[in-house]
C-alpha cells in the first residue's frame, strides 16, 4: 500500500493493488492502492497520460480490472472475475464536458436517474435543485445554458441519485477562470454540505490544493504519494511532485551533522541522514533572494504573481525560481546573485 | 410530435419492457440479426449455387465483345450519375442551409422534391420535354426552322434523368451536416490566412467526405438497379439486358451471369465505401446555436435560379406534363375506377413496409455496433447486399425459392415485404447509423452511472437522440416502396395492384397519357411525407 493514512476511519472506498490496461503491451493502471474515507474531498493530481482517467473508469465499472480488488462501503464492486456494472454501482460521475442529453430538458435531465418504479425522495431532489440554483432554468434546453449552468444541472443530475460517491473528471477545465474559482468553491460548500464523499481528476495543483482534504499523486499508473494538501506542499516525496505541486527548486547536495552543503551554500534539516550521503533537498522560491552585488546569474524570466515579483535566473550549470517581494525591481538581462534567506529545507527522495 | 411519441410508447412498452423481463440478452439478438443477414443473402445465395453448376459457361459468357460493351455503357452512366449528383448538391446544400439566400426555408423543401418521382415518371415526361417533336424541338421551331435536335435517348438522357432522381439522397445528408457544422471552424481556417477556396478544400470539403461517400454510394447503386428509366431511354445495361433476355427472348439464356456480373461490380463500389468508411469521424457540432449565415450579398440574387434549377427540372416541369396529359385524358373522358384500390394498397403495403423495415434495422446495426469479431462485418456488409441486386433479381431469387422450398410463402404479402426489406435495408441503416455514431460516447456512458441499464440507455439515449434519423429512414424507405416497380410486380399477390404496377401496365403498353392520373397521385403520397419531413427539420432549426 502507498497510502500515508493515518485516520482510524472506516474507508468508504478500497483500492487494492488494482492492474488495468487497454492493450497487451502498455499497463495504464499498475499495483495501484487507494483508500478514500467517507465525506472525503480527494483529489488525484497527476500529468495527462498518468491514468488518471482511466482510474476514474475503473472505478465507476465502465472499464473492468485485470488484478486487484475494487470495494465500496465493503461491498466488492471489482475483481478480475467479477464485475459489478456502471449502472447498479451508485456512482455518480460528472464527466468533463457535463454530458447533459440534447434531446431533454434540464428537468428531464435532472431527473434521468430516478426510476419511478422505486420511490425516490422528492423533498431531496427539490433541496439539491434549490441549492444548485438551477430551479430557473429547469424548462431550458442544455444548449441554452451557459458553462457555469451546464456545471450545476450535471451536479444536480448526479447529487439527486444519492450517490455513495462521486466523482469528477476535469470538471471545471471547460469552464472560463474568472468562473472556475468562483464555481469550485461554490460547489466544494455544496458538496460538503450534503456529506458527499468526492474524487476529483485534475492536472491542476492549485484546484486540487485548494479544494481537498486528500491529494493522490498518481504517476505511471501508481498512486506515489497520498496525503493532505499541507503534506503534498511542503513534504513532496520526490523531485516530480514537488515541481508539479509548486514552483521548486532542486538542489543536490552532501549532508553533515544536519547541514547540507550546495554550491550556492548551506541549508539545515531535521531529518536523520547518515553523513557524506548525497542527498536533494527541496527550496521553495521564497527561501533564495537575489542581490546586485554578485554577478553569477542573468535574469532570464520576470513574473508579477499576487503582488510579488517571480524571477528566473540562470547561468551556465544552474536554474533557479527566486520570489521576491516588491521593494526592490530587478530587470530582464540582469546580472545578479542568489543569497539564502531561509535555511530550513526538507530532504526528498533520490529516485521515485 | 405524436408519431415520436407513439413509437416510443409503443417500444417501451411492449418491447424493451418485455425484453427486459424475460432478460433477453445481446446473444437473441444477434441471433436474430443472423437469421436476418441469411434472409439478405438469400438472393446471392441463389444466384452462385445456380451459376456455380456450370462455371466454365460463366467464364466464357464474361469475356464475350457484348458484356465488355454492357459494362462499359454501365459503369460510364454510374460514374457521370455520381459526378452530376455531386456538383448539384453540395453548393445547393451548403447555400440552403448556411447561407442567407432568400427563402432558403422553402429552397430546402423544393429541392428534395425530385425524390418523389420514380425514374419511370421522370423518364416518360422528360422524353416528352426534351425528346425528338417534344416540347424544346417545338419551342425552338417556334424562332428556327430545324427538322432535328441532338437525340436524348442514351447515356446523356439517362445522365439527365437519373441525376436529377438521384441528387436528394446525397443532398439530404448535407443538409444535415451542414446544418449542424461548426461555422468557427470556417471563421479560424480564415484568419489562419485560407482563401474560399482553400477554406473549401481543407476544412469543409474533408467534413462532407464521409457524407459524399456514403450518398455517392447509394446513388451508384440506385444507377446500377435501375430499370425503367434506361429501358424507357433506350439505353442497354445490366438491368435492361437482364429484363429483356428475361421477357423478350424465348430463353433466359445469360440473365443470371449478367445478374452475377452486376453484383460483382456492386462488390467493387462497395469495397470502394468501406475503405471510406474507415476515416468516418465525428466533426460536427454540439453548439447546435451554432446557426451563423454565409453572407452572399448581392450574390444572393444571381444563385438563387441556379439553386432553383434542379428542383424546377426534375419536379415542377414533369408535373406540369403529368398534368397536361391528366386534362388530355379527362377530356377524352377516360376512367379512373381501379384508381382508388390501387392507391389504397399502395399506401398500405408502404406504411407496413417502411415500419418493419425500420424496426429491424435496431438488431442490425446493435450487432454492427458492437464490433464483435467476423459477425459484425459480415452482417454489416450483408445489409448492404440488398441495394446492391437490382430489385428484380431479389424478386426473382424469391419466387424461386418460395416455389423450390417454401410453397407457402409463394405470392404473399410477406415475401413481397421480404423483398423490401433485402432492397430497401441500406437506405434505412445508413442514416440511422450515421447518426448514431454522431452521439457523445459520454452521453451513453453518462447514462450507465446514472443507473440505467443498456437496455434503457440503448433506448433512452441512442434512440432517441437518433430519432429524427429514424423518422428520416421511415419515411425514405415508404417513398422507396410507393415507387418500386419489379419487386411489387413479380412478388405480389395475384390481383394486388399498386399505382406503380398500374402505371406499368399502361406505360407497357405505350398509353403514356394514361399513366398520368396515377403517376400524380403516386407522387402526391410520396411528397406528403417528404414534405412533413422536411418541414420537421426546419422547425428544429428555428428552435435552435
Amino acid at each position: 500500500m502507498t497510502n500515508d493514512i493515518e485516520d482510524n476511519n472506516q474507508p468508504i472506498l478500497e483500492i487494492d493493488e488494482i492492474f488495468f490496461s487497454y492493450s497487451k503491451d502498455e499497463k495504464i493502471l499498475s499495483n495501484l492502492s487507494l483508500n478514500v474515507n467517507k465525506g472525503e474531498f480527494v483529489s488525484i493530481l497527476g500529468d495527462s497520460g498518468a491514468g488518471k482517467t482511466s482510474l476514474l473508469r475503473v472505478i465507476n465499472g465502465l472499464e473492468q480490472i485485470e488484478e486487484g480488488y475494487i470495494r465500496l462501503e465493503g461491498q466488492l464492486l471489482s475483481s478480475a472475475f467479477y464485475h459489478i456494472s456502471p449502472e447498479k454501482r451508485s456512482i455518480g460521475t460528472i464527466f468533463q464536458d457535463f454530458a447533459l442529453f440534447p434531446h431533454l430538458n434540464v428537468k428531464e435531465n435532472i431527473y434521468f436517474g430516478l426510476n419511478k418504479k422505486d420511490k425516490y425522495d422528492e423533498t431531496f431532489v427539490e433541496h439539491i435543485i434549490n441549492l444548485l440554483r438551477v430551479e430557473k432554468y429547469l424548462y431550458r434546453y442544455v444548449d441554452e445554458l451557459s458553462g457555469g449552468q451546464k456545471q450545476r444541472v450535471s451536479l444536480a443530475r448526479s447529487l439527486v441519485r444519492k450517490p455513495k460517491l462521486l466523482l469528477m473528471d476535469e470538471p471545471f477545465s471547460n469552464l472560463d477562470r474568472g468562473l472556475r474559482v468562483e464555481i469550485r468553491r461554490e460547489i466544494k460548500m455544496i458538496l460538503k454540505n450534503i456529506d458527499t464523499t468526492v474524487i476529483l481528476i485534475t492536472h491542476d495543483s492549485e484546484e486540487a490544493l485548494s479544494l481537498s482534504d486528500k491529494i493522490g499523486f498518481i504517476l505511471g499508473g501508481k498512486i506515489i504519494q497520498y496525503g493532505t494538501p499541507f503534506d503534498i506542499f511542503y513534504n513532496p516525496k520526490n523531485e516530480i511532485i514537488a515541481k508539479a505541486i509548486r514552483n521548486s527548486n532542486i538542489l543536490e547536495g552532501e549532508i553533515s551533522n544536519g547541514i547540507i552543503t550546495t554550491e550556492i551554500g548551506k541549508f539545515k534539516s531535521h531529518s536523520k541522514f547518515k553523513d557524506k550521503n548525497k542527498v536533494k533537498i527541496n527550496v521553495n522560491p521564497n527561501q533564495l533572494g537575489i542581490v546586485r552585488d554578485k554577478k553569477q546569474f542573468t535574469i532570464i524570466q520576470k513574473e508579477f504573481v499576487d503582488g510579488d515579483y517571480l524571477y528566473i535566473i540562470e547561468n551556465s550549470d544552474n536554474k533557479f525560481v527566486v520570489k521576491m517581494n516588491n521593494s526592490e525591481e530587478f530587470y530582464l538581462n540582469e546580472l545578479v546573485g542568489v543569497v539564502i534567506k531561509d535555511t530550513n529545507v526538507q530532504i526528498i527522495n533520490i529516485s521515485l | 410530435m405524436i408519431i415520436i411519441d407513439l413509437v416510443n410508447l409503443f417500444l417501451d412498452k411492449y418491447i424493451l419492457s418485455p425484453m427486459e423481463k424475460l432478460k433477453i440478452g445481446s446473444y437473441t439478438i444477434f441471433l436474430f440479426s443472423i437469421l436476418l443477414t441469411l434472409i439478405l443473402l438469400l438472393p446471392l445465395f441463389y444466384l452462385i449455387i445456380k451459376v456455380s453448376f456450370d462455371f466454365r459457361i460463366f467464364f466464357d459468357f464474361l469475356f464475350n465483345f457484348k458484356i465488355l460493351k454492357l459494362s462499359i455503357n454501365t459503369l460510364s452512366l454510374v460514374a457521370l450519375v455520381v459526378f452530376f449528383s455531386i456538383i448539384i448538391s453540395l453548393p445547393m446544400a451548403f447555400l440552403n442551409t448556411r447561407s442567407n439566400l432568400p427563402y432558403a426555408k422553402y429552397l430546402i423543401s423544393l429541392s428534395v422534391l425530385p425524390i418523389a418521382l420514380p425514374s419511370y415518371v421522370m423518364a416518360t415526361t422528360q422524353i416528352q420535354i426534351w425528346g425528338p417533336r417534344g416540347w424544346v424541338f417545338k419551342l425552338i421551331n417556334i424562332f428556327f426552322d430545324v427538322d432535328y435536335i441532338p437525340s436524348f435517348y442514351g447515356l446523356w438522357g439517362s445522365t439527365f434523368v437519373l441525376s436529377l432522381i438521384t441528387y436528394p439522397y446525397l443532398y439530404i445528408g448535407l443538409c444535415a451536416i451542414f446544418r449542424r457544422f461548426d461555422y468557427e471552424m470556417i471563421d479560424a481556417s480564415r484568419t489562419l490566412g485560407a482563401g474560399i477556396s482553400k477554406t473549401f478544400i481543407n476544412v469543409i470539403y474533408p467534413m462532407v467526405k464521409p457524407t459524399i461517400a456514403a450518398g455517392s454510394l447509394i446513388i451508384a447503386l440506385y444507377v446500377l438497379s435501375d430499370f425503367g428509366a434506361v429501358s424507357l431511354l433506350r439505353f442497354t445495361t445490366f438491368t435492361t439486358a437482364i429484363f429483356n433476355r428475361m421477357y423478350t427472348s424465348i430463353s433466359n439464356y445469360g440473365v443470371l451471369e449478367i445478374c452475377l456480373l452486376t453484383i460483382l461490380f456492386c462488390f467493387i463500389i462497395l469495397f470502394l465505401e468501406s475503405h471510406t468508411r474507415g476515416n468516418e469521424k465525428n466533426f460536427s457540432s454540439s453548439n447546435l446555436k451554432n446557426t451563423k449565415q454565409l453572407d452572399l450579398g448581392i450574390w444572393k440574387w444571381i444563385l438563387l435560379p441556379f439553386v432553383l434549377l434542379p428542383s424546377l427540372l426534375g419536379f415542377f416541369i414533369p408535373i406540369s406534363v403529368l398534368i397536361y396529359w391528366l386534362i388530355q385524358g379527362i377530356i377524352n373522358n377516360n376512367s379512373f375506377k381501379d384508381l382508388f384500390a390501387a392507391t389504397l394498397n399502395t399506401v398500405s403495403i408502404s406504411v407496413i413496409a417502411s415500419l418493419v423495415i425500420t424496426f429491424l434495422t435496431i438488431p442490425i446495426l446493435i450487432t454492427i455496433r458492437k464490433k464483435i469479431k467476423y459477425l459484425s462485418v459480415i452482417i454489416e456488409k450483408s445489409s448492404y447486399v440488398g441495394l446492391s441486386l437490382p430489385a428484380i433479381v431479389v424478386a426473382m431469387s424469391l419466387v424461386f425459392f418460395t416455389v423450390n422450398y417454401f410453397h407457402l410463402a409463394y405470392q404473399t404479402f410477406f415475401i413481397l415485404i421480404v423483398g423490401y426489406f433485402i432492397t430497401f435495408l441500406p437506405a434505412s441503416l445508413g442514416p440511422i447509423r450515421t447518426s448514431m455514431n454522431q452521439i457523445n460516447p459520454s452521453l451513453v456512458e453518462a447514462s450507465l452511472t446514472l443507473g440505467k441499464n443498456k437496455f434503457e440507455t440503448f433506448y433512452q439515449v441512442i434512440i432517441k437522440l437518433s430519432s429524427p434519423s429514424f423518422i428520416y429512414a421511415t419515411t425514405l424507405i415508404f417513398i422507396l416502396c410507393l415507387k418500386e416497380l419489379p419487386a411489387t410486380l413479380i412478388l405480389s399477390p395475384i390481383g394486388f395492384k399498386t399505382l406503380s404496377t398500374s402505371i406499368w401496365s399502361s406505360a407497357s403498353e405505350a398509353f403514356f397519357m394514361d399513366t398520368a392520373a396515377a403517376s400524380l397521385l403516386l407522387v402526391i403520397i410520396a411528397g406528403i411525407p417528404t414534405y412533413i419531413f422536411m418541414s420537421r427539420d426546419l422547425s428544429k432549426r428555428e428552435r435552435h
